[in-house]
């Protein structure tokens, strides 16, 4: 409902809405992907969105290498670049870019920092809006707990365990940094120049009991019991809701939107669990 | 006599602290300028050479959008200060052997033992032992949860393979607890994480933005305890620091032991030094606090981690940088001077209030511009608030230019920030 009136907006545009060619991109969270479809999104997820396109080929899963900071060519200069391609080669004009954890603070930075690279203003111009599903917009206390200890560590080479430029991105004090200076959309900040509509994982359904828990694949629930100790009361397992919450507009909490009012852990969040993928496929019309 | 020029955000603040009939008062008719905050290492003097260099764009971009005028844009964000309520101790497998104090201040802590580098061992959690209070006893009989560094991996904390973690259960009381590992052999982290501790932590620096070669405050203190956490002895609830020392991290790896000492109102301070040599890489330092306590009669444990940026200042706004401004249509176009010490690819941004129907003053339009600017005279960058725009906004002149930000986009550094840059701008109502 949230969004009548961008869509009334579209109808009042007549002419030129009635000619919008609409694309859909996907663009995952952290990991250097080469094959995201099948193993990020899965096909279910993918093919569930793809239903809702007048051109099923208009449809773009981003792979890029987001274990690096999200400014670097690996990360913003790579999905520009194929973000540009689809859209140029796809005569894209209204296009809906779903994200997933920290796919939505490489998006937000491409937003923020229209002028970085020229081929950016032409990629924002042709975006409806971000469907930005559990975006890590201020971090997570896992991050700062994953790298504490690196300091001395990382003076004789080692690492501890999966710490790289994104994870050390995803700390609450740098998100916190970026957001003030340059990122854009969040409380303080200038609007961002398209919607970024968040959507927000409130808790995790763990019991191996719950056909619920199924979804997606199980969650650890011995792992859970202790992350959950570093997160709020409202946290999809990952990311708190107020980080995922933290940019741009929610669109809505799970259990608002989920079939059955369940929850959706992060790790769901990019599946197609509970009607997600349904309500996104929904959203392109 | 040479203007000394103060750093970049004590400036910015300055401006915005200003009041702003004495910023209207001290500029030309049309559009006032309030003092232009200028920052560089040595003073009049910028940097002349980038650290990094990469092949970024050359082609000039400007671009502008309406922004809600219910927004509220805050040109001088406050520091972030991090709060923790987590310590480190490094030991080796001979230590561990022997057992590692470990002081507790809560129930239901949650402790993580990771084996260093490859030739350390992994813990065994059956081979962990746990004494307290004069009792010694199997790690996994007092804890809730035991659960592997893999299981942790999978719940999404990516923490390395041969590391066990455990959530200890209300028999483990607050005090001294010794810690355990038969068979331990190589060197090990020690984490401690208490969420139900009364005793955090917060570490902040002075300010998020810093230049090279000038000193940055860094603060550390205990605050208050949140509502609803739970403390060992209500009456002990306050805790002192006794010693702090910490580490200062730049992007490139270098980094320094850092000294703190005993500030106001119980915090310990220090200022740090970023040397230019490590500046101007991408991304941010980090400053990391250890931190020892007390707390009625008890030892309280905190390291803490912040990040704040250190550019090289390698340009700066011109001494009056909204040099001129047009209305082409309905639109204003304002060219802010920027004079370059070092050839990059700079960015100019900026937003532009204008006036409600009932004359409130509220953010109409974002705009940013950016173009590759080489050394030498004082060139400008043209923000555009297009005509488009400001008619989306629905507000009306005169307008005033706020938070006025020049970054360089190959360092990717903040270089000077304006609360108030111009006002009187365009036409009147």
């Amino acid at each position: 409902m949230k969004r009548l009136w961008v869509c009334l907006g579209l109808i009042v545009c007549g002419i030129a809405s009635a000619y919008a060619t609409t694309g859909v991109a996907f663009v995952h969270g952290t990991g250097d992907q080469t094959d995201a479809y099948d193993n990020y999104w899965q096909p279910a997820m993918v093919e569930s969105v793809r239903e809702g396109l007048a051109d099923p080929a208009n449809l773009l899963v981003v792979n890029c290498d987001f274990t690096q900071y999200m400014w670097t060519s690996g990360a913003a200069g790579c999905l520009a670049t194929q973000l540009y391609s689809f859209i140029q080669a796809r005569h894209i004009t209204d296009l809906v870019v779903i994200t997933h954890s920290d796919g939505g603070n490489v998006m937000r930075w491409l937003l923020s920092n229209p002028t970085y690279d020229s081929r950016y203003p032409a990629i924002i111009a042709s975006i409806r809006w971000v469907d930005a599903l559990a975006p890590s917009s201020a971090g997570t206390p896992l991050a700062d707990a994953v790298m504490q200890g690196n300091v001395f560590e990382s003076a004789l080479g080692w690492l501890l365990g999966y710490q790289n430029d994104a994870v050390r991105q995803q700390q609450t004090s740098w998100m916190a940094y970026y957001n003030q200076n340059f990122l854009l959309g969040t409380a303080g900040r200038p609007a961002l120049p398209k919607g970024f509509w968040d959507v927000v994982g409130s808790n995790v359904d763990a019991n191996p009991f719950s056909s619920a828990a199924h979804c997606g694949g199980y969650a650890d629930s011995v792992g859970l019991k202790i992350t959950r100790a570093w997160l709020d009361d409202c946290s999809d397992g990952f990311i708190n809701c107020s980080s995922a919450g933290a940019a741009g507009q929610v669109w809505f909490y799970d259990t608002q939107a989920a079939q059955g009012g369940n929850v959706l852990s992060h790790n769901q969040s990019r599946r197609a669990c509970f009607g997600l993928d349904v309500i996104l496929r929904n959203d392109l019309g | 006599m040479r203007i000394q020029f103060p750093n970049l955000v004590t400036l910015a603040v300055a401006a915005c602290l200003l009041p702003a009939a004495g910023l209207a008062a001290t500029g030309p008719a049309r559009y006032a300028t309030g003092p232009v905050p200028v920052i560089t290492a040595v003073p009049g003097q910028l940097a002349t050479a980038e650290r990094v260099h990469l092949a970024l764009d050359h082609a000039p971009v400007a671009v502008s959008w309406a922004v809600p005028a219910t927004q509220r844009i805050d040109s001088s964000p406050r520091p972030y200060r991090q709060v923790s309520r987590q310590y480190l101790i490094n030991a080796t497998g001979a230590e561990l052997q022997r057992g590692v104090d470990v002081p507790l201040t809560a129930v239901g802590d949650i402790v993580r033992i990771s084996p260093l580098g490859a030739t350390s061992a992994a813990v065994d959690a059956a081979h962990l032992q746990i004494e307290s209070r004069g009792r010694k006893v199997d790690a996994t009989q007092v804890s809730q949860v035991v659960a592997s560094g893999r299981q942790l991996a999978k719940a999404g904390m990516p923490i390395q393979g041969g590391s066990t973690v455990l959530k200890l259960g209300a028999s483990v009381q607050p005090g001294r607890v010794r810690i355990s590992a038969a068979g331990a052999r190589g060197r090990y982290l020690v984490q401690v994480y208490e969420p139900q501790s009364p005793f955090a932590l917060g570490l902040v620096a002075e300010r998020g933005n810093n230049v090279a070669g000038q000193p940055v405050q860094v603060s550390v203190t205990f605050v208050p305890p949140a509502a609803g956490h739970a403390t060992f002895a209500p009456s002990a609830a306050r805790a002192n620091l006794e010693q702090v020392t910490g580490v200062l991290q730049a992007p490139d790896g270098w980094s320094e032991t850092v000294n703190f000492a005993p500030g106001a109102h119980g915090s310990y301070v220090a200022s740090v030094m970023p040397p230019a040599a490590h500046a101007g890489e991408r991304g941010l330092w980090e400053i990391h606090a250890f931190a020892r306590g007390q707390a009625g009669g008890q030892t309280v444990l905190r390291e803490a981690d912040n990040a704040f940026a250190i550019v090289l200042p390698t340009a700066r706004f011109s001494r009056a940088p909204v040099r001129a401004v047009t209305h082409a249509g309905q639109g204003v176009s304002v060219d802010v001077g920027v004079e370059v010490g070092a050839a990059s690819r700079y960015a100019v941004s900026g937003v532009l209030y204008g006036h409600t129907a009932n004359g409130q003053l509220r953010p109409a339009v974002y705009a940013q511009a950016a173009d590759w600017l080489e050394p030498g005279r004082s060139v400008p960058i043209r923000l555009t608030f297009s005509a488009t725009a400001l008619a989306r906004s629905g507000l009306k002149g005169p307008f005033e230019l706020r938070d006025l930000t020049l970054e360089d986009q190959m360092q990717l550094g903040v270089l000077q920030r304006q609360a108030l840059a111009a006002r009187g701008l365009g036409p009147g109502r």
